[in-house]
Protein backbone atom coordinates (compact mmCIF):
# COMPACT_ATOMS: atom_id res chain seq x y z
CA UNK A 1 0.00 0.00 0.00
CA UNK A 2 1.73 3.08 -1.08
CA UNK A 3 1.43 6.21 1.21
CA UNK A 4 -0.15 9.14 -0.25
CA UNK A 5 0.43 12.83 0.83
CA UNK A 6 -1.73 12.54 4.03
CA UNK A 7 -0.66 9.54 5.20
CA UNK A 8 3.15 11.43 5.23
CA UNK A 9 1.72 14.52 7.26
CA UNK A 10 0.09 12.18 9.50
CA UNK A 11 3.33 10.49 10.14
CA UNK A 12 4.79 13.35 11.57
CA UNK A 13 2.67 14.47 14.28
CA UNK A 14 4.41 15.46 17.46
CA UNK A 15 4.16 13.47 20.42
CA UNK A 16 5.21 15.01 24.05
CA UNK A 17 7.53 12.97 25.78
CA UNK A 18 6.65 10.70 28.15
CA UNK A 19 6.64 12.56 31.75
CA UNK A 20 9.64 10.69 33.56
CA UNK A 21 7.71 10.26 36.75
CA UNK A 22 4.27 8.99 35.07
CA UNK A 23 4.92 4.90 36.49
CA UNK A 24 6.25 6.19 39.69
CA UNK A 25 3.00 8.54 40.69
CA UNK A 26 0.85 5.47 39.49
CA UNK A 27 2.82 2.68 41.02
CA UNK A 28 3.04 4.83 44.68
CA UNK A 29 -0.75 5.81 44.19
CA UNK A 30 -1.56 1.56 43.51
CA UNK A 31 0.25 1.14 47.26
CA UNK A 32 -1.23 4.04 48.69
CA UNK A 33 -4.41 2.22 47.54
CA UNK A 34 -3.02 -1.30 49.11
CA UNK A 35 -2.14 0.07 52.16
CA UNK A 36 -5.13 1.86 53.09
CA UNK A 37 -7.55 -1.47 52.85
CA UNK A 38 -11.41 -1.66 53.71
CA UNK A 39 -12.51 -5.17 53.89
CA UNK A 40 -16.29 -4.90 53.94
CA UNK A 41 -15.68 -2.45 51.14
CA UNK A 42 -13.60 -4.19 49.09
CA UNK A 43 -15.73 -7.39 49.61
CA UNK A 44 -18.86 -5.40 48.38
CA UNK A 45 -16.85 -4.47 45.45
CA UNK A 46 -15.13 -7.97 44.63
CA UNK A 47 -18.49 -9.13 44.68
CA UNK A 48 -20.37 -6.59 42.22
CA UNK A 49 -17.01 -7.53 40.45
CA UNK A 50 -18.87 -10.72 39.15
CA UNK A 51 -21.64 -9.03 37.73
CA UNK A 52 -20.75 -7.45 35.20
CA UNK A 53 -23.44 -6.09 32.77
CA UNK A 54 -22.32 -5.54 29.53
CA UNK A 55 -24.37 -2.06 28.76
CA UNK A 56 -25.85 -2.08 31.84
CA UNK A 57 -28.04 1.31 30.81
CA UNK A 58 -30.12 -1.65 28.49
CA UNK A 59 -30.01 -3.95 30.93
CA UNK A 60 -31.82 -1.74 33.37
CA UNK A 61 -34.33 -0.53 31.16
CA UNK A 62 -34.52 -4.27 29.60
CA UNK A 63 -35.40 -5.05 33.48
CA UNK A 64 -37.61 -2.20 34.15
CA UNK A 65 -39.37 -3.59 30.95
CA UNK A 66 -39.67 -7.18 32.48
CA UNK A 67 -40.64 -6.24 35.75
CA UNK A 68 -44.21 -3.59 34.35
CA UNK A 69 -45.02 -6.70 32.27
CA UNK A 70 -44.97 -9.10 35.09
CA UNK A 71 -46.71 -6.40 37.41
CA UNK A 72 -48.97 -6.40 34.85
CA UNK A 73 -49.85 -9.87 34.20
CA UNK A 74 -49.83 -10.53 38.18
CA UNK A 75 -52.34 -7.70 38.58
CA UNK A 76 -54.65 -9.69 36.55
CA UNK A 77 -54.62 -12.44 38.63
CA UNK A 78 -54.26 -10.66 42.29
CA UNK A 79 -57.98 -10.50 42.13
CA UNK A 80 -58.15 -14.21 41.93
CA UNK A 81 -55.43 -14.87 44.32
CA UNK A 82 -57.86 -12.50 46.56
CA UNK A 83 -61.16 -14.08 45.61
CA UNK A 84 -59.25 -17.56 46.90
CA UNK A 85 -58.05 -16.03 49.85
CA UNK A 86 -61.55 -15.09 50.84
CA UNK A 87 -62.86 -18.49 49.92
CA UNK A 88 -59.98 -19.94 52.20
CA UNK A 89 -61.26 -17.86 55.20
CA UNK A 90 -64.61 -18.36 54.46
CA UNK A 91 -64.52 -22.01 54.16
CA UNK A 92 -67.54 -23.81 54.71
CA UNK A 93 -67.79 -27.09 56.68
CA UNK A 94 -70.61 -28.29 56.36
CA UNK A 95 -71.72 -30.97 58.91
CA UNK A 96 -68.40 -31.75 59.46
CA UNK A 97 -67.88 -30.21 63.32
CA UNK B 1 1.65 -31.08 21.31
CA UNK B 2 -0.45 -28.31 23.27
CA UNK B 3 0.04 -24.91 23.73
CA UNK B 4 2.98 -23.78 26.02
CA UNK B 5 2.79 -21.90 28.98
CA UNK B 6 3.21 -18.59 29.31
CA UNK B 7 6.14 -17.13 29.76
CA UNK B 8 6.45 -16.19 33.53
CA UNK B 9 7.26 -12.10 32.82
CA UNK B 10 4.34 -11.98 29.76
CA UNK B 11 1.46 -10.01 30.45
CA UNK B 12 -0.67 -12.93 30.98
CA UNK B 13 1.24 -14.16 33.89
CA UNK B 14 1.77 -10.46 36.05
CA UNK B 15 -1.86 -9.95 35.28
CA UNK B 16 -2.97 -12.99 37.20
CA UNK B 17 -0.44 -12.21 39.97
CA UNK B 18 -1.74 -8.79 39.84
CA UNK B 19 -5.29 -10.75 40.56
CA UNK B 20 -3.62 -12.42 43.65
CA UNK B 21 -2.67 -8.72 44.99
CA UNK B 22 1.03 -9.31 43.93
CA UNK B 23 2.27 -5.28 43.60
CA UNK B 24 5.35 -6.16 42.24
CA UNK B 25 3.73 -7.31 39.27
CA UNK B 26 2.02 -4.37 39.05
CA UNK B 27 4.52 -2.26 38.98
CA UNK B 28 6.44 -4.31 36.02
CA UNK B 29 3.03 -4.00 33.97
CA UNK B 30 3.26 -0.20 34.47
CA UNK B 31 7.15 0.86 33.66
CA UNK B 32 6.28 -1.60 30.73
CA UNK B 33 3.14 -0.26 29.19
CA UNK B 34 2.25 3.00 30.54
CA UNK B 35 4.74 5.05 28.13
CA UNK B 36 2.70 2.89 25.13
CA UNK B 37 -0.74 4.49 26.50
CA UNK B 38 0.46 7.21 27.85
CA UNK B 39 1.02 8.08 22.82
CA UNK B 40 -2.13 6.71 22.69
CA UNK B 41 -4.18 9.01 25.41
CA UNK B 42 -2.26 11.81 24.33
CA UNK B 43 -3.15 11.50 20.22
CA UNK B 44 -7.19 10.74 21.14
CA UNK B 45 -7.12 13.58 23.46
CA UNK B 46 -4.29 16.41 22.74
CA UNK B 47 -3.78 17.24 25.66
CA UNK B 48 -0.60 16.11 27.83
CA UNK B 49 -2.41 16.20 31.38
CA UNK B 50 -5.49 14.84 30.20
CA UNK B 51 -3.38 11.67 29.04
CA UNK B 52 -1.83 11.64 32.44
CA UNK B 53 -4.79 11.59 33.83
CA UNK B 54 -6.71 8.79 32.01
CA UNK B 55 -3.33 6.55 31.83
CA UNK B 56 -2.97 6.49 35.58
CA UNK B 57 -7.14 5.98 36.14
CA UNK B 58 -6.94 3.13 33.94
CA UNK B 59 -4.12 1.59 35.81
CA UNK B 60 -5.98 2.49 38.87
CA UNK B 61 -8.75 0.90 37.53
CA UNK B 62 -6.39 -2.32 36.95
CA UNK B 63 -5.09 -2.78 40.56
CA UNK B 64 -8.53 -1.95 41.92
CA UNK B 65 -10.54 -4.50 39.53
CA UNK B 66 -8.13 -7.01 38.68
CA UNK B 67 -10.68 -9.35 37.99
CA UNK B 68 -12.15 -7.13 35.04
CA UNK B 69 -9.10 -8.79 32.50
CA UNK B 70 -10.25 -12.32 32.20
CA UNK B 71 -7.18 -14.10 30.94
CA UNK B 72 -9.13 -17.52 30.52
CA UNK B 73 -10.97 -15.88 27.84
CA UNK B 74 -7.18 -15.65 25.68
CA UNK B 75 -7.53 -12.23 25.26
CA UNK B 76 -4.17 -10.24 25.21
CA UNK B 77 -3.80 -7.90 27.90
CA UNK B 78 -2.54 -5.10 25.74
CA UNK B 79 -5.98 -5.21 23.83
CA UNK B 80 -7.48 -5.18 26.54
CA UNK B 81 -6.10 -2.48 28.43
CA UNK B 82 -6.16 -0.62 25.06
CA UNK B 83 -10.08 -0.65 25.29
CA UNK B 84 -10.00 0.91 28.73
CA UNK B 85 -7.96 3.44 27.96
CA UNK B 86 -9.74 4.00 24.81
CA UNK B 87 -13.53 4.25 26.32
CA UNK B 88 -11.88 6.51 29.05
CA UNK B 89 -10.18 8.91 26.49
CA UNK B 90 -13.73 8.86 24.68
CA UNK B 91 -15.43 9.53 28.18
CA UNK B 92 -13.09 12.55 29.06
CA UNK B 93 -13.07 14.18 25.77
CA UNK B 94 -16.98 14.24 25.54
CA UNK B 95 -17.06 15.45 29.11
CA UNK B 96 -14.53 18.22 29.08
CA UNK B 97 -15.24 21.78 27.36
CA UNK B 98 -14.18 22.32 24.11
CA UNK B 99 -10.62 23.78 23.66
CA UNK B 100 -9.91 26.74 21.76
CA UNK B 101 -8.92 26.10 18.24
CA UNK B 102 -5.46 25.68 17.97
CA UNK B 103 -3.92 28.61 16.59
CA UNK B 104 -2.41 28.35 13.26
CA UNK B 105 0.67 30.21 12.15
CA UNK B 106 0.21 32.22 9.19
CA UNK B 107 2.93 32.79 6.57
CA UNK B 108 4.12 35.93 5.94
CA UNK B 109 6.23 37.89 3.35
CA UNK B 110 8.06 39.95 6.22
CA UNK B 111 8.90 36.91 8.85
CA UNK B 112 12.25 37.65 8.57
CA UNK B 113 14.99 35.86 9.71
CA UNK B 114 12.59 33.03 10.26
CA UNK B 115 13.25 29.63 8.22
CA UNK B 116 9.77 28.94 6.20
CA UNK B 117 10.83 25.17 6.44
CA UNK B 118 10.39 25.55 9.86
CA UNK B 119 7.88 27.89 10.24
CA UNK B 120 5.79 25.33 7.49
CA UNK B 121 6.11 22.70 9.59
CA UNK B 122 5.03 24.66 12.81
CA UNK B 123 1.88 25.18 10.85
CA UNK B 124 1.59 21.76 9.65
CA UNK B 125 1.60 20.13 13.11
CA UNK B 126 -0.51 22.81 14.93
CA UNK B 127 -3.26 22.45 11.90
CA UNK B 128 -3.03 18.69 11.83
CA UNK B 129 -3.55 18.73 15.17
CA UNK B 130 -6.67 20.80 15.12
CA UNK B 131 -8.03 18.59 12.29
CA UNK B 132 -7.61 15.42 14.29
CA UNK B 133 -9.19 16.92 17.62
CA UNK B 134 -11.86 18.19 15.94
CA UNK B 135 -12.75 14.67 14.55
CA UNK B 136 -15.29 12.69 16.35
CA UNK B 137 -14.56 10.59 19.16
CA UNK B 138 -14.66 7.69 17.29
CA UNK B 139 -13.28 8.71 14.42
CA UNK B 140 -9.88 9.88 16.75
CA UNK B 141 -9.82 6.46 18.24
CA UNK B 142 -10.07 4.33 15.10
CA UNK B 143 -7.47 6.39 13.60
CA UNK B 144 -5.16 6.09 16.82
CA UNK B 145 -5.26 2.94 16.91
CA UNK B 146 -5.09 1.62 13.51
CA UNK B 147 -2.28 4.08 12.14
CA UNK B 148 -0.66 5.77 15.03
CA UNK B 149 -0.84 1.86 17.57
CA UNK B 150 -0.60 -0.48 14.66
CA UNK B 151 -3.20 -2.73 15.42
CA UNK B 152 -4.87 -5.04 13.00
CA UNK B 153 -8.30 -3.86 11.60
CA UNK B 154 -9.88 -6.98 13.84
CA UNK B 155 -7.75 -5.90 17.48
CA UNK B 156 -9.30 -1.97 16.82
CA UNK B 157 -12.60 -3.31 15.73
CA UNK B 158 -12.75 -5.64 19.22
CA UNK B 159 -11.68 -2.46 21.22
CA UNK B 160 -14.12 -0.07 19.51
CA UNK B 161 -16.28 -2.72 19.87
CA UNK B 162 -17.74 -2.28 15.85
CA UNK B 163 -17.36 -4.89 13.12
CA UNK B 164 -14.62 -4.65 10.58
CA UNK B 165 -16.26 -2.92 8.00
CA UNK B 166 -17.21 0.32 10.77
CA UNK B 167 -14.11 0.23 11.39
CA UNK B 168 -12.51 1.30 8.07
CA UNK B 169 -15.46 3.22 7.34
CA UNK B 170 -14.59 5.54 10.35
CA UNK B 171 -11.00 5.16 9.04
CA UNK B 172 -11.91 6.12 5.90
CA UNK B 173 -14.25 9.15 7.30
CA UNK B 174 -11.26 10.22 9.93
CA UNK B 175 -8.99 10.34 6.79
CA UNK B 176 -11.85 12.59 4.76
CA UNK B 177 -12.02 14.73 7.47
CA UNK B 178 -8.05 15.33 8.18
CA UNK B 179 -7.87 15.79 4.22
CA UNK B 180 -10.49 18.00 3.95
CA UNK B 181 -9.21 20.53 6.93
CA UNK B 182 -5.53 20.61 5.55
CA UNK B 183 -6.49 20.99 2.04
CA UNK B 184 -8.86 24.12 3.13
CA UNK B 185 -5.82 25.60 5.33
CA UNK B 186 -3.68 24.66 1.83
CA UNK B 187 -1.21 22.49 3.60
CA UNK B 188 -2.24 19.31 1.22
CA UNK B 189 -2.50 19.33 -2.63
CA UNK B 190 -5.07 17.61 -4.28
CA UNK B 191 -7.03 14.54 -2.72
CA UNK B 192 -4.58 11.90 -2.82
CA UNK B 193 -4.91 8.43 -4.77
CA UNK B 194 -7.28 6.39 -3.32
CA UNK B 195 -5.70 2.82 -1.89
CA UNK B 196 -7.30 -0.68 -0.24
Amino acid sequence: MLMDELDQILLKRAVPEVPHDLSGRIIRQARAHQLSPRPFRSLFLEIMDFIVLPRPAYAMAFSLCVAMIVGFEAAGGLAFAQQDWSSFLMIDEGEWL
Amino acid sequence: MGSSPPAEDSDESLIRRVQGGDHQAFSTLVVRHSGMFFGAAYRMLGDKGDAEDTVQEAFMKLWSQPYAFDAARGAKFTTWFYRVVTNMSIDRARKRRPSAPTEVLETKADQGNLQDAALHDKRVQAALEAAIQALPEKQKAALTLCFYEGLSNKEAAAILEVNIKALESLLMRAKAGVRQALAQEGLLEGKGYAYG
